[in-house]
């Protein structure tokens, strides 16, 4: 009874919780304007090749060491950031492209339509999501735009699904009944009252999905099928870091952690914008 | 337990299974029709003959329409013919069969380190809410979450087994003949996969577990004077195992897709390695293969999953 | 244990609350949800504990069984039970008695049964608890309360989940439950309140039966004057954490002491007066963190004079207890005295 209602006041998480959030807004806005300034704050360019200083570890010309070509790791790592929050984002873009009208035509139209969308959803998210992507990426060709292509179409069911789910939410609310007793068209109930009540949950969606897609862009350049050589995308780095590990393992911290910190902020930042949207969890 | 009810539902379940499987295996023949351009110049690889070419078109069947393609395809597959792979030449379901176990192994490896490390971590969080241990598991969670897990398989390599080389630095053997070898083997790759799992399975516990303890039939066992181990133990677990399920299910199919990128960094020769060298070098039987066994697998362990939800929740119907 | 029991006199109370507060931590410092609850039940005896929600009637219930959430509450006071204090208990001695000698059902039946094990499983469980008996004996045992509380064929309900049955159903199998291991004390917390009216009646009959037949003292808690009035033989009246009024089932119709009883019987449907507009008692209740000084009823009360200001003590007067210090200034209209007026 009561005793739930005192759990959330005594709640020291909070100011937790919102500690994290700016902490990980701050960082990605750092990450962005690092995208967008890299050819001036990085020390090197991240082709250039330094013969003296092959599989060098972190110095005061290198901070972070050079990899085997003799590339600093640090402007590589600088260089990286636009690149894979590119591939993230075109990802995600891919994914609600696709899902996002499918998964309203579905909700709203319902009858076989939204039978036969709903086992398709189903059936492509029974594919483990990186071999779908993998499979994908081999068919269109290796690439960074072509495997975050294949990506955003693995996880667009996640947003259709979601969007369908708003959709018959909406759908079923009085004012959508009341519109269409005023006479006002199918195509003017979608823009004008579906899309805006639904755009708080696919938000939420796609920040998580930002994390999601990050993950497989880097798992998907690790294995040689996103970023192609001599791009520096992050899992690529890691990839090469990898191949000369028993030489110079350092080298593998620095791109990881970036992946790792990048990821941390997109889900933070989601589970934050979904706690502050649903009042329902608020007490978790 | 297994009255009337529990069948129906397991007749339910398999009957919606039979669509789905069918769907997947048309979004796996669908695949090889992305490809930009002529398929069979594709196939045939850039530098064939006019004549090679033609052969391939007859072969593959591509002059005809799709869905005739289709069927013939599938009338093949569920007769065992999965084709033969471009490259080696080899038939693609024996190459498939031949690395099965080998993933399985590492999968279900990472299930059970998952399972018992993330069950554990989650029951102690929620046994203190707030407290200091509590704050520890769900910030650990949160990492789990977003860490790479080629990554992680990459730092505990260069500890484990190239510092202090307690643990194997690469490579498998075959499961089948020698067991314990191969489980000595796979350790290291399922720490590395376990980890998104631990996190996930440690956080699901955690809220059930949360939400369980604040419900009124757990103040009644209270009420009852009932220990407080009967009370979690038997009343708790039983209460958050359909959504300890729900995780497995959800879980076996992430950690299926994150073997393709583990078996890379141990260099283990299994379905995962096959893809991924199978999509490089647009070897599309094989890349179909691998993705078919793949949904199948993963197709059948929900079904599993779905009958179970039937045996442990009373209150399942029909989904 | 035993030996102090057999050391007690007959004339002895079976549970005896002395200044029971409860006090709920949180954010912003503590805040008091009863205050000092003081009330003696003989053995066998049903008192009604009566109020609106929020006067602290379910939290002194729970109090008792030392059910609240340890860390986010304080509870102060005594609570004599067969001679032992149950605020001073271990968790373990609590546990002993628990389901043994104290029971305690609850408002809502569905959510207090355990939705993923089987009814008889639930019940058995109790009792194997308790006692140390055989998985076949206890389950013969069960069967037969079951079938004690009114279910038919109990021997196929055994095996039944808590949502295959109804509502008035699941309350009995709560009673069961509580009633297995034959306790002296039943607290029933609303036991009604959830079910439909007929349903209500029937539970209450019930209650009635068994506590008379075993012996089994019992509280009912409830906002409902008149099922107090059917059920027990003393009431005790709540209003923002306070006991206002203590009385005999007869005194407290036919000549109410406090303001608050008073108004409760006014607004009470059954015994108004056809026709007319149900008279409420008007304001709200103050709420926990934000008490008034001196007589908590005060500002809804008609007959609030300046003297009021003054925290008033709960004295005996005639064979009741009341918290108010107008009492012998003023003539309260009863149950009893209206309903008589009216028809």
């Amino acid at each position: 009874m009561t005793a739930q209602a005192h759990r959330a006041r005594l709640s020291p998480h909070i100011s937790i919780r919102h500690f994290g959030f700016y902490i990980s807004a701050a960082y990605l806005l750092i990450l962005v304007v690092v995208s967008a300034i890299a050819p001036w704050i990085a020390p090197y360019s991240p082709t250039q090749q330094d013969y003296a200083a092959l599989l060098a570890p972190p110095s005061g010309s290198h901070l972070l060491g050079a990899d085997d070509l003799g590339r600093d790791v640090f402007s590589r790592l600088i260089y990286g950031a636009p690149l894979t929050l590119f591939g993230s984002l075109l990802a995600v873009l891919v994914a609600c492209v696709i899902g996002l009208p499918v998964g309203l035509i579905a909700g709203f139209s319902g009858g076989w339509i939204d039978i036969v969308v709903s086992r398709v959803i189903d059936t492509m998210l029974s594919f483990p999501a990186i071999v779908l992507a993998i499979g994908v990426t081999g068919a269109l060709g290796v690439g960074l735009t072509n495997s975050m292509i294949a990506i955003g179409l693995v996880f667009s069911p996640t947003i259709a699904r979601l969007m369908r789910g708003q959709t018959l939410i909406c759908r079923s609310a009085l004012y959508v009944d009341a519109g269409r007793c005023f006479g006002a068209s199918t195509t003017r109930l979608l823009f004008r009252h579906i899309l805006p009540n639904a755009v708080q949950p696919v938000i939420v969606q796609v920040t998580l999905l930002l994390a999601t897609a990050l993950l497989a862009e880097a798992s998907l350049s690790f294995l040689g099928l996103g970023v192609q050589p001599p791009q520096p995308s992050w899992g690529a780095m890691l990839a090469r870091a990898y191949q000369y590990m028993e030489i110079e393992p350092s080298q593998m911290y620095a791109p990881g952690l970036a992946i790792l910190l990048t990821a941390l902020a997109f889900n933070t930042l989601g589970e934050n914008l979904r706690v502050r949207l649903d009042p329902t969890l608020k007490n978790r | 337990m297994w009255d009337r009810r529990v069948f129906r539902l397991i007749g339910s379940s398999i009957l919606q299974t039979g669509p789905i499987l069918v769907a997947a295996t048309f979004i796996v023949f669908v695949l090889m029709h992305l490809v930009p351009g002529d398929i069979a110049i594709t196939l045939a690889g850039e530098s064939a003959t006019a004549e090679r070419i033609e052969e391939i078109r007859s072969m593959y069947g591509l002059d005809q329409p799709i869905i005739i393609q289709y069927a013939t395809w599938f009338w093949k597959m569920i007769h065992g013919d999965l084709s033969v792979s471009l490259l080696s030449r080899e038939p693609v379901l024996q190459s498939i069969l031949y690395r099965l176990p080998v993933t399985l192994l590492i999968v279900s490896l990472a299930m059970v380190m998952s399972l018992a490390i993330g069950v554990t971590l989650g029951v102690f969080a929620s046994l203190r809410p707030r407290s200091t241990l509590d704050s520890v598991v769900t910030t650990l969670a949160s990492v789990g979450i977003a860490l790479p897990n080629f990554w992680l398989a990459m730092i505990l390599v260069s500890f484990l087994a190239l510092r202090f080389q307690w643990l194997p630095v690469s490579g498998m053997t075959n499961p089948v003949q020698n067991p314990a070898d191969a489980l000595y083997h796979a350790f290291l790759p399922a720490l590395a996969l376990a980890a998104g799992g631990v996190a996930e399975v440690a956080r699901q516990t955690r809220s059930a577990l949360m939400e369980v303890q604040a419900s009124q039939h757990m103040r009644t066992l209270a009420a009852k004077g009932l220990p407080q181990s009967a009370i979690f133990w038997k009343h708790g677990l039983k209460n958050i195992s359909v959504t300890l399920l729900t995780v497995v299910g959800l879980l076996f199919n992430r950690l299926l897709g994150g073997t393709v990128v583990i078996e890379a960094v141990f260099a283990i020769s299994g379905m995962g390695s096959l893809v991924v060298s199978a999509a490089t070098g647009k070897d599309f039987p094989v890349v179909q293969g691998v993705m078919l066994a793949m949904v199948v697998i993963v197709i059948f362990v929900n079904l599993a999953i779905e009958i179970l939800y039937a045996v442990l929740d009373p209150r399942v119907k029909r989904r | 244990m035993k030996r102090l029991l057999d050391v007690e006199s007959p004339a002895a109370p079976l549970l005896k609350v002395e200044d029971l507060s409860v006090f709920f931590r949180t954010g912003a410092g503590e805040v008091q949800a009863t205050d000092s609850i003081s009330f003696s039940l003989a053995p066998g005896e049903r008192l009604g504990i009566v109020g609106e929600s929020g006067c602290g009637k379910t939290v002194t219930g729970l109090a008792l069984l030392g059910l609240l959430p340890r860390f986010l509450t304080r509870v102060t006071g005594k609570a004599y039970f067969e001679g032992n204090d149950l605020i001073a208990m271990k968790r373990s001695q609590l546990r002993a008695i628990s389901g043994r000698r104290l029971a305690m059902i609850f408002q809502e039946p569905m959510r207090a049964l355990d939705p993923v094990f089987t009814i008889g499983e639930q019940i058995s469980e109790t009792l194997r608890a308790h006692m140390s008996i055989g998985k076949r004996e206890a389950r013969n045992k069960v069967i037969d309360a079951l079938a004690e509380v009114g279910i038919p064929s109990p021997a196929r309900r055994y095996d039944d989940y808590p949502h295959t049955l109804s509502g008035g159903m699941q309350q009995r199998v709560m009673i069961a439950m509580a009633l297995i291991c034959k306790p002296r004390l039943l607290i029933a917390d609303e036991p009604t309140t959830a079910l439909d009216v007929t349903v209500q009646a029937q539970i209450i009959d019930l209650l009635q039966r068994l506590s008379e037949s075993t012996g089994t003292a019992l509280i009912f808690i409830t906002h409902d004057l008149g099922v107090v009035a059917e059920l027990c033989t003393r009431v005790l009246i709540a209003y923002a954490g306070q006991v206002v009024e203590d009385s005999p089932i007869e005194t407290v119709y036919r000549a109410p002491r406090h303001p608050y009883t008073s108004g409760l019987f006014r607004s009470m449907p059954s015994l108004g007066i056809r026709g007319t507009v149900l008279p409420s008692i008007g304001g709200r209740v103050p709420s926990l963190g934000n008490m008034p000084s001196g007589c908590r009823f005060r500002e809804r009360c008609g007959y609030a004079q300046p003297v009021c200001l003054v925290k008033p003590e709960l004295q005996p007067s005639g064979d009741a207890c009341v918290r108010c210090v107008r009492t012998h200034e003023i003539t309260l209209p009863g149950a009893v005295e209206r309903a008589g007026n009216g028809v």
